[in-house]
């Protein structure tokens, strides 16, 4: 007993001698570590010291997808702007970035140190109502001295209508913007001719390999924008021609489509997500958030096919479950029926697997190129690249091209109407000051804010991350040729697009967020009971078990019986 | 006597084997097979580099690397307040001060408590009791927001010392614990001592609570490993200023990478060999203490002598 | 309101001193000194407590609506309208029998299992010492870390090793297979786990039964099965039944680990969500405090069942359980 006494002291006392002693020498002076930044204050994660003579703006970044590294960019530039301006008593300004998870609990915001927060899944109106957030309105309205315009006018339609409050205020500006999608390996695309032949020189009775391009230069087909020479001419453009490439690519022994067996439900019903409010068109996605307009697109399933409603809905907050039988829905699960009507189509030994994350997915997909069969597309985020960038850099894969798939049209007459996509935003991130900032400090963290988002800014954002803010901002081409192949094709995708965030002032919405996620549109009443499912590929699994096929049209009724029994009573 | 009675029994009277011993052994058996397998493939993976783990999931890595920890010991920060920044070895610190407060207050409280309502017979003893069994009972739904503004109302958030009062209560499976042992204890040891002079509290210093020092140091082992494990109240409390080596391997479980600060643009992806080797690091510590104390954590409860 | 033990101080005269205000002079003592002693853990209860979730009782019966600046709140009955709604669907049946069942297989399989081991060691058989210690581990290392650990290990290597070693082909993830293989996987998760505690509290107490018994036992004839069931057992029954109570109360609130394998997502098949995992998911998950109300009148409404229960187990064990004399 003593000697066990004796050995515990003295251990609890060694150890607490040695974190002592390494904890204070690790604390302080990070300026000793060797490294190759030349300024040790540049680097998040290290420690940077206070300087009292100057105003500091205390700012917190989630270090999500996207990483730190563009705000360490604008904080330094925004430092030298400002080495000399005068804040009552102090003469610059220091930006002293936090990267974090934040917790979204409106008191440890309002009680916490940092004041500035760029963060997803912001829950705006809980935070306006919360009394979270400073009023920011003269930011957004008022003519932003950093490139002469106004924040508001980069603003779309839907995000001043979720976002002004009912007294004309804004409390929040629109940080980065992203979803799920499919990702495409451009070299493999041209070096098997995987893009389609420009309709005119598909012969008649053409057998599967006569719809695609022979050789570089063939002439392309049109793509899902019905256009010629655009950048998506050759790619998919309808849900048709889709699986018509799936089966050239089993002509390749190519694996056509792989995702991350783990993020399976995030992922692929985020893309139905997507698929429906593109098949929809804006107007009509968009009453999926304000409840509040005639829905034409309704229907239902008789007799096995979805037949289309005679007359509009009128829809408001009590009739909101309507929109679950758009026929969009049914379409995008017309698409997931087909995905898994052949189990080649798919990464059978990943597709569920639990653990397989998606940075197993991104390394399987990058590194199939040089071992084993090889992965054609991935659905991921389109900030995947940023994920994935230590298994390129290892493999020495920087010079690969891949690009961002517009979205397929579900058929000819789609793509003659529809030739805008619709890209569904799942973040809601979003920067917005602290309401308990101290007074005096309020103007210097507007005018970062200003700073943050003027077009230069943007820019620069999306040179750092491939990725994109929530604003209407476009590059010039020297800018787009900075960045990656990846970067340029979203880019082109996004101009040609309309974006949907996930944001809306109505009562039943703003009250219920939590059942409007992107990931949560798709939970379906099992046919005569009254369970349920949260997610599509828990049918498909269970169907596949069952060695059976998956039917779009029985899970798309119980799509509709689901949001109709379980609608909120607000 | 009871003692010399036990070795010698041990000795010479060990239970024959029977079907239902060989069953068990062959139970604990693959039972311990498990656990150490399990223990040592956390160690290899957590030696493997990220590609090699793709490959060989399961046997020997083909070359042992330490990256991993190198990585997590030196390179993965969480910012705090103040501009700072805590590295490992910090976050162990913080994860020993937040440990043995908590577990000392989270020990003493219980054990005292539950000493007066066994030996003081008044109603009220039954009564929190009765709270004790029914606060384990209640599922407490959205709690949260109310927790953290009594917290922030008596200033405890962001101090560790806030924590060690905050964990000072009586509820849970150690008050029964107590309450169980001092129940049992004969109330002539405490008669002979009050006719000896001795007030209420020095009968519990000098004799309750000796008596009761194992199970004492037990259950504030216990305690502490729990509270070294626990990353969800720093989360909640101290994650600005003080965060625990807990939260440190449970945010690094959360993340795909983090920012690398010897070249930012260059975040360090988060793999499963390195998920792995942060919870190598985590429980390591607790598995030198537990190899160091395991005599005084399970045996040393031999309360049966007092009873006579 | 408080009853004094009126008999034990009469025996003794030096407690009880001389009579003062109808109290003796010892009984005053001891109720001053009681107070003391109990205004610490009462008043941190009540603030840490009773004030904390006092909240969550009243949410219960609110509606909030944060479209309005501050939220709206509106009082009324709804929320258990909802909730007894939901009760009544499938889904939430599958969940309430996963909890059941949950708790019946920790419970038949968990206690025995605990119990033989402690008398395992208790006997000191071969390796008990060892087997001790073993057991005890999974509890010194955190939930993440097992959980990591056994997650990572069951659903990725374990697959590899069966092909490769024992020629399984497509041998999955024990969390990627069927339903049911995954809620086989979670249980086996959460009994290996399980003994920690539960054999420390055991083995101490069948070790504090004084030898004389045994060995008087032994004297009798009473050995192996015999012994453990009419000697061990009912002296291990006072710690069993503290387990027994308690286990009652975590019916509805053990979430078995669910979230450290499946995470954020509501990815873990419905027949692994125990009534716990689901409010702790809905909690988390909500996006602001309007979705709490539902769940607190969910948790308010279980309350209602498993206090009774927990307190009726309690009386039966007491009741009908042996003595420890």
């Amino acid at each position: 007993m003593k000697n066990v006494k004796t050995k515990l002291v003295s251990l609890i006392l060694a150890l607490t001698a040695a974190f002592t002693m390494t904890a204070c020498g690790g604390g302080g002076d990070d300026s000793k570590t060797p490294g190759e930044s030349k300024n040790p204050t540049e680097s998040t994660g290290a420690s940077e010291s206070i300087n009292a003579e100057k105003l500091q703006l205390y700012v917190v970044n989630y270090n999500g997808g996207y990483g730190s590294s563009w705000l360490n960019e604008v904080k330094e530039e925004y430092e030298a702007l400002h080495k000399d301006t005068k804040y009552g008593d102090k003469t610059g300004i220091q930006i002293v970035v936090k990267t974090d998870r934040p917790s979204m609990e409106a008191s440890v915001i309002k009680s916490g140190e940092s004041e500035i927060y760029f963060v997803e899944h912001v829950p705006y109106i809980p935070f306006v109502s919360d009394d979270v957030m400073a009023d920011i309105t003269d930011v957004v309205t008022g003519v932003n001295p950093y490139d002469g315009k106004t924040l508001e006018s980069k603003l779309s339609a839907q995000q001043k209508n979720a976002w002004k409050t009912a007294d004309s205020a804004y409390y929040a500006l629109p940080h980065y913007s992203g979803t799920y999608g499919i990702i495409y390996d451009i070299d493999l695309f041209e070096s098997k001719n995987l893009y389609f032949r420009a309709k005119e020189n598909v012969p008649a009775n053409a057998a599967l390999k006569d719809y695609f391009i022979a050789k570089k230069g063939d002439k392309k087909s049109d793509g899902p924008d019905g256009k010629p020479d655009t950048y998506d001419d050759g790619l998919p453009a309808t849900y048709e021609e889709f699986f018509l490439l799936c089966d050239r690519m089993l002509d390749f022994n190519l694996i056509p489509v792989d995702w991350s067996g783990q993020y399976k439900d995030q992922h692929v019903t985020s893309f139905l997500s997507s698929l429906a409010a593109d098949y929809e068109g804006l107007g009509q996605a968009l009453l999926n958030l304000s409840f509040d307009g005639e829905a034409t697109g309704l229907g239902k399933i008789v007799n096995g096919q979805f037949v289309k409603d005679a007359t509009a809905t009128a829809i408001d907050g009590s009739k909101g479950y309507e929109l679950f039988r758009q026929e969009g829905v049914y379409q995008s699960l017309k698409f997931l029926a087909q995905l898994f009507g052949n189990d080649k189509y798919y990464n059978k030994a990943y597709a569920f697997s639990a653990s397989d994350s998606q940075l197993d997915a991104q390394d399987r997909y990058l590194t199939s190129a040089d071992d084993g069969k090889r992965i054609a597309m991935l659905i991921d985020g389109d900030w995947w690249s940023m994920e994935a960038d230590e298994t390129i850099r290892a493999n020495e894969y920087d010079d690969r091209k891949f690009g961002w798939m517009p979205l397929p049209k579900a058929d000819e007459t789609k793509v003659k109407e529809q030739n805008k996509n619709i890209i569904y935003d799942r973040h809601s991130a979003m920067t917005f000051i602290k309401s308990t900032i101290a007074t005096e400090k309020l103007a210097a963290a507007k005018d970062f804010l200003q700073f943050v988002n003027s077009d230069k800014m943007l820019v620069k954002f999306t040179q750092e991350t491939n990725a994109f803010k929530g604003f209407n901002y476009t590059l010039t081409d020297d800018e787009l040729e900075t960045l990656s192949a990846f970067g340029q094709s979203l880019y082109k995708v996004r101009q040609n697009s309309d974006v949907i965030y996930l944001a809306s002032a109505n009562k039943v919405y703003a009250n219920n967020q939590s059942m409007f996620q992107l990931d949560a549109l798709y939970k379906s009443m099992k046919a005569g009971t009254t369970a349920n499912y949260d997610y599509p590929l828990t049918a498909v699994k269970e169907a596949i078990d069952a060695k059976k096929a998956f039917s779009a049209e029985t899970y798309f009724s119980g799509v509709y019986e689901y949001f109709k029994a379980n609608w909120p009573k607000n | 006597m009871a003692k010399n009675l036990r070795k010698t029994k041990s000795k010479i009277g060990k239970t024959p084997f029977t079907p239902l011993t060989v069953v068990m052994l062959v139970v604990l058996l693959l039972y311990t097979l498990t656990l150490i397998w399990l223990l040592y493939w956390g160690v290899i993976t957590s030696l493997k580099g990220r590609y090699e783990f793709i490959k060989n999931t399961y046997k020997l890595p083909i070359k042992a690397v330490t990256d991993n920890f190198v990585t997590i010991f030196t390179k993965f920060r969480i910012d705090v307040d103040g501009g700072k920044s805590v590295g490992m070895a910090q976050m162990y610190l913080y994860s020993v001060l937040y440990a043995v407060g908590c577990s000392i207050t989270n020990t003493a409280v219980p054990c005292v408590t539950a000493y007066f309502c066994a030996k003081f017979k008044y109603k009220w003893s039954k009564v929190m009791h009765t709270t004790v069994i029914i606060a384990m009972i209640i599922p407490v739904v959205g709690s949260l927001p109310s927790e953290i503004q009594v917290a922030d109302f008596f200033g405890l958030r962001n101090h560790i010392w806030g924590l060690w009062i905050m964990k000072a209560n009586f509820l849970g499976l150690y008050f029964l614990v107590f309450y169980e042992f001092f129940a049992s204890l004969p109330d002539s040891y405490i008669e002979a001592a009050k006719i000896d002079g001795a007030g209420n509290v020095s009968v519990l210093v000098k004799i309750a609570l000796p008596l009761a020092r194992s199970i004492f140091f037990t259950v504030l082992l216990v305690n502490f490993i729990a509270y070294w494990n626990d990353y969800q109240t720093p989360l909640v409390y101290i994650r600005d200023k003080y965060p625990t080596a807990a939260f440190g391997v449970f945010r690094l479980s959360t993340l795909t990478n983090f920012p690398n600060p010897d070249n930012p643009s260059r975040p360090i992806s988060v793999t499963v060999p390195i998920k792995v080797a942060g919870a190598v690091m985590l429980f390591t510590p607790m598995l030198v203490l537990f190899i160091l104390t395991n005599k005084m954590l399970l045996g040393n409860l031999n309360v049966g002598g007092i009873k006579g | 309101m408080f009853r004094q033990n009126a008999e034990k101080t009469m025996r003794n005269p030096k407690i009880s001193g001389k009579p003062k205000n109808g109290l003796s002079q010892g009984k005053r003592n001891d109720l001053i000194c009681y107070i003391a002693f109990m205004v610490w853990p009462v008043l941190q209860f009540t603030i840490f407590y009773i004030a904390v979730n006092v909240n969550s009782f009243l949410l219960a019966f609110q509606k909030i609506d944060v479209t309005t600046k501050p939220a709206t709140v509106t009082w009324g009955l709804w929320n258990f309208e909802a909730v007894f709604k939901l009760i009544a669907t499938d889904q939430m049946k599958i969940r309430i029998w996963a909890s059941v069942k949950s708790f019946l297989i920790m419970h038949c399989v968990s206690v025995p299992l605990g119990l033989f081991f402690s008398y395992y060691i208790y006997k000191k058989m071969f390796g008990a010492g060892a087997f001790r210690v073993l057991l005890f581990t999974p509890s010194i290392l955190s939930a993440v870390t097992t959980a990591i650990l056994f997650f990572q290990f069951a659903d990725r290597a374990l697959p590899k090793m069966l092909t490769d070693i024992f020629k399984v082909e497509d041998a999955v993830g024990l969390f990627s297979g069927t339903d049911k293989g995954k809620y086989a996987a979670v249980m086996f998760y959460n009994l290996w786990i399980s003994f920690g505690t539960s054999v420390l509290m055991y083995s101490n107490k069948m070790i504090s039964i004084s030898p004389e018994i045994s060995e008087a036992a032994k004297l009798d004839g009473a050995s192996g099965i015999k012994e453990f069931w009419y000697v061990t057992l009912p002296l291990t029954y006072p710690t069993l039944s503290v387990f027994l109570i308690t286990g009652v109360a975590a019916m509805f609130t053990n979430q078995y680990n669910v979230f450290s394998f499946y995470g954020w997502s509501e990815g873990a098949p419905i027949n692994v969500q125990s009534i716990g995992f689901y409010l702790y998911l809905k909690a988390q998950g909500a996006t602001s405090k309007a979705e709490y109300p539902e769940l607190a009148a969910f948790g308010l409404i279980l309350t209602a069942v498993a206090v009774p229960m927990t307190l009726l187990v309690r009386w039966l064990l007491e009741k009908f359980g042996p003595s420890e004399d």
